[in-house]
């Protein structure tokens, strides 16, 4: 019998910050934002900046586009391609931005529905572009709290761990709506140099 | 004609957030699905919204939409024949 | 790891079928369904539409449950209390006795009928404003939550069609790691033209009583409902009266489009697969396949493909959504209390409205409702964004 599950002690192998200011990735800010961009411009430009080409990323949402954005540069230097990497996100206001979109459009005089915009009405969206983009099978879970607690992702990614349930956990808070970008993304690990506690993880999320 | 091809290539662009694409890149006979422009199951349902709105014509079922949509040419050609506006 | 099946002791449902389990129950045994056309008058809905309506008002809910009426609770909100309540009094839950009891519910619609109800008067009066802060997802689950007296472990999950399917997964996990003795896990959604406008314009929405798996289906119609059962511990179940056992779960993702199936049904095979492999059964001891089976051209093949891959030969198995409509997050809980409503009568329950098989692959429901021995069921929940799920249940 292996001992990989009583010597295992997950760890955080890197992670990326999206707040109104920045984008940092594992310590380094990666772009900063302008004042009077949009958000919209700001993703943009990350998405140059990274250099790559998937045309698909024009028609996400930004909750989707942020949630995207997010794992891209992470799996840039820890890549999570066609790996067991299970998704578990969580975020406050679910797919608000599209909600409104969607919502106004029916609401409008001329009542017409947008099937691009409906697509994007649901949050758990984002772990399917996620899911396209690195092609992963796994487990994916999204969570709808008040506010954000390290608690879930904790407690989800020990226990899908140690059950072999999968061999990565891809843990995130995406919270997006027309003002506010606050977005924590982190991979986790059988290995790592920071431990997968509760007060780091929340050390992350308070980084600004 | 051409003016209307033109409208649609603009229209097209803009509606399904083509980015990358210019107007120049897309041709009247480039394949707009599969290996051309690699449109998907919601851009042509996009683009059945696009008929209804900007030209009147409903189509009832997706499935007539390959035949029409197959290029900027086919469609202009279907427009031009069936546009109530 | 824990294998041990979670018990079930408890379960609660109200649906286009009937205001309570003991209904739903006689119009699946006789092939009642509840499929109308919508009765309400909705100005933001363009058309006529086939729904799986419940036909009672939100002031009678509010009256029935004994809310007060200058508290808002949404349609959402006011369904789940309904079966969430059945489903607690089912189990003979004792909330005083010390033990952790967490509340995991789903929805995609939360309080979105109660927004396009009132979204334009938000701005000229201040009648309905109550209603402003019930919009979001979470709410309706602290709403409930606090009148039930749950307090251990409160969340929402949001993976849309699968919601309910994965609160029940979330539940048995965290039972299984020791967190909770116990928990009330289950979905909610009301029928909103959110919903109705937005199925539509994907072209999925048939003009008619919808057909899973027959060739000439053309959409789903959508519905709505609540259902909620309780999963207890070996420890707290003790000395109760278990309806079934969660044997096996399993999720995965499809990794192929936001809302379409792959070809092959590859999310869904894998889920199933897990599932099957916690149950520890191999496919030939399921004896009834509750399938996700909307009836949209797309699903019905891939999981018919998903299904074939799985089983080979595919044991009975039928679509229940042309009873009750699709309905979206509570789906997963819904057909979850259908699956054990089928353990305890040991009855296959009908794949209504089906005449031609699909071309792609000689596959037939069970279009007639059967008796015969059944110990294990299994159900799919596959939901928009590639989020497949499986749930996989015994008999006592």
């Amino acid at each position: 019998m292996t001992n990989k599950t009583l010597n295992l002690k997950p760890h955080i192998k890197s992670y990326c910050r999206i707040t109104n200011k920045k984008i940092i990735c594992d310590g380094e800010v990666f772009l900063a934002k302008n004042e009077s961009e949009t958000t919209e411009e700001f993703f943009k430009k990350i998405y140059q900046k990274l250099g790559i080409s998937y045309p698909k990323f024009h028609k996400m949402d930004l909750l989707c586009k942020a949630g995207f954005l997010a794992s891209e540069l992470i799996a840039q230097t820890e890549s999570i391609f066609e790996t067991n990497t299970a998704l578990v996100f969580a975020n406050k206001s679910s797919s608000w931005v599209s909600d409104e979109k969607h919502a106004q459009s029916i609401y409008s005089k001329e009542s017409s529905a947008s099937p691009a915009v409906f697509v994007y009405t649901l949050p758990n969206i984002v772990l399917g572009e996620i899911s396209i983009r690195h092609q992963l099978l796994s487990e994916n879970l999204f969570l709808i709290f008040e506010a954000f607690s390290p608690d879930i992702f904790t407690e989800y990614a020990n226990q899908i761990l140690t059950e072999n349930k999968a061999e990565k956990v891809l843990a995130g808070w995406v919270e997006l709506t027309e003002n506010e970008m606050d977005v924590l993304v982190f991979l986790i690990d059988s290995h790592g140099d920071l431990e997968l506690n509760k007060e780091n993880v929340t050390n992350l999320y308070l980084k600004k | 004609m051409s003016d209307l091809k033109q409208e649609l290539k603009e229209k097209i662009i803009a509606q399904l957030n083509l980015e990358d694409i210019s107007i120049d890149d897309l041709q009247d006979d480039t394949p707009l699905f599969g290996e051309g422009l690699g449109l998907d199951s919601i851009d042509a349902l996009e683009l059945i919204v696009l008929l209804d709105k900007t030209y009147g014509i409903k189509l009832a079922d997706p499935k007539d939409g390959r035949k029409v949509f197959e290029t900027i040419q086919t469609m202009a050609d279907y427009i031009e024949a069936n546009r109530t506006k | 790891m824990n294998r041990k099946p979670v018990a079930i002791t408890g379960m609660g449902i109200i649906s286009a079928i009937g205001n309570n389990l003991a209904e739903n129950e006689k119009s699946l045994l006789n092939n009642r369904h509840g499929i109308r056309k919508y009765s309400v008058s909705n100005p933001l809905i363009l058309q006529e539409k086939w729904v799986g309506e419940i036909l009672k008002s939100n002031e009678e809910f509010y009256s029935e449950l004994n809310l007060k009426p200058n508290e808002a609770y949404t349609r959402s909100t006011l369904l789940a209390l309904t079966a969430a309540k059945e489903a607690v009094q089912s189990a003979n839950l004792d909330l005083n006795d010390g033990l952790k009891t967490g509340f995991i519910s789903a929805t995609t619609v939360g309080g979105m009928d109660a927004t396009e109800k009132f979204y334009f008067e938000f701005l000229k009066s201040d009648e309905n404003k109550k209603f402003i802060p019930t919009q979001n997802c979470g709410v309706h689950t602290e709403q409930i939550a606090e009148i039930l007296t749950i307090k251990d472990y409160v969340t929402t999950i949001s993976t849309a069609c699968s919601s309910a399917a994965n609160a029940i997964m979330l539940g048995a996990r965290m039972i299984k790691a020791g967190i909770l003795d116990r928990a009330v896990v289950g979905g909610t959604d009301s029928l909103s033209a959110f919903t109705i406008n937005g199925f539509s314009s994907l072209m999925i929405y048939s003009d008619e009583h919808c057909t899973p798996f027959d060739e000439n289906r053309n959409g789903l119609n959508l519905g709505e409902a609540a259902a909620y059962i309780v999963l207890e511990s070996e420890r707290s179940a003790q000395g109760k009266e278990i309806l079934g056992f969660l044997a096996g779960y399993g999720n995965a993702n499809d990794a192929f489009h936001q809302t379409a199936s792959s070809d092959d049904g590859e999310g869904a095979y894998l889920a199933m697969k897990a599932a099957l492999e916690i149950a520890g059964l191999k496919p030939k001891e399921i004896d009834y396949v509750n399938a996700h089976g909307t009836a949209t051209p797309n699903n019905d093949l891939s999981e018919g493909q998903s299904l074939l891959r799985v089983f080979g030969k595919i044991p009975d198995f039928s679509s229940t959504k042309a009873f009750t409509g699709h309905t979206l997050a509570a789906a997963g809980a819904v057909e979850a209390v259908f699956s054990l409503l089928a353990l305890k009568n040991q009855t296959v329950f009908a794949n209504l409205n089906w005449k031609t098989p699909m071309k792609e692959f000689d596959l037939k429901p069970q279009t007639e409702i059967k008796t015969k021995t059944i110990k294990t069921v299994l159900s799919n929940s596959l939901g928009f964004g590639g989020n497949c799920s499986t749930l996989i249940f015994s008999g006592i």
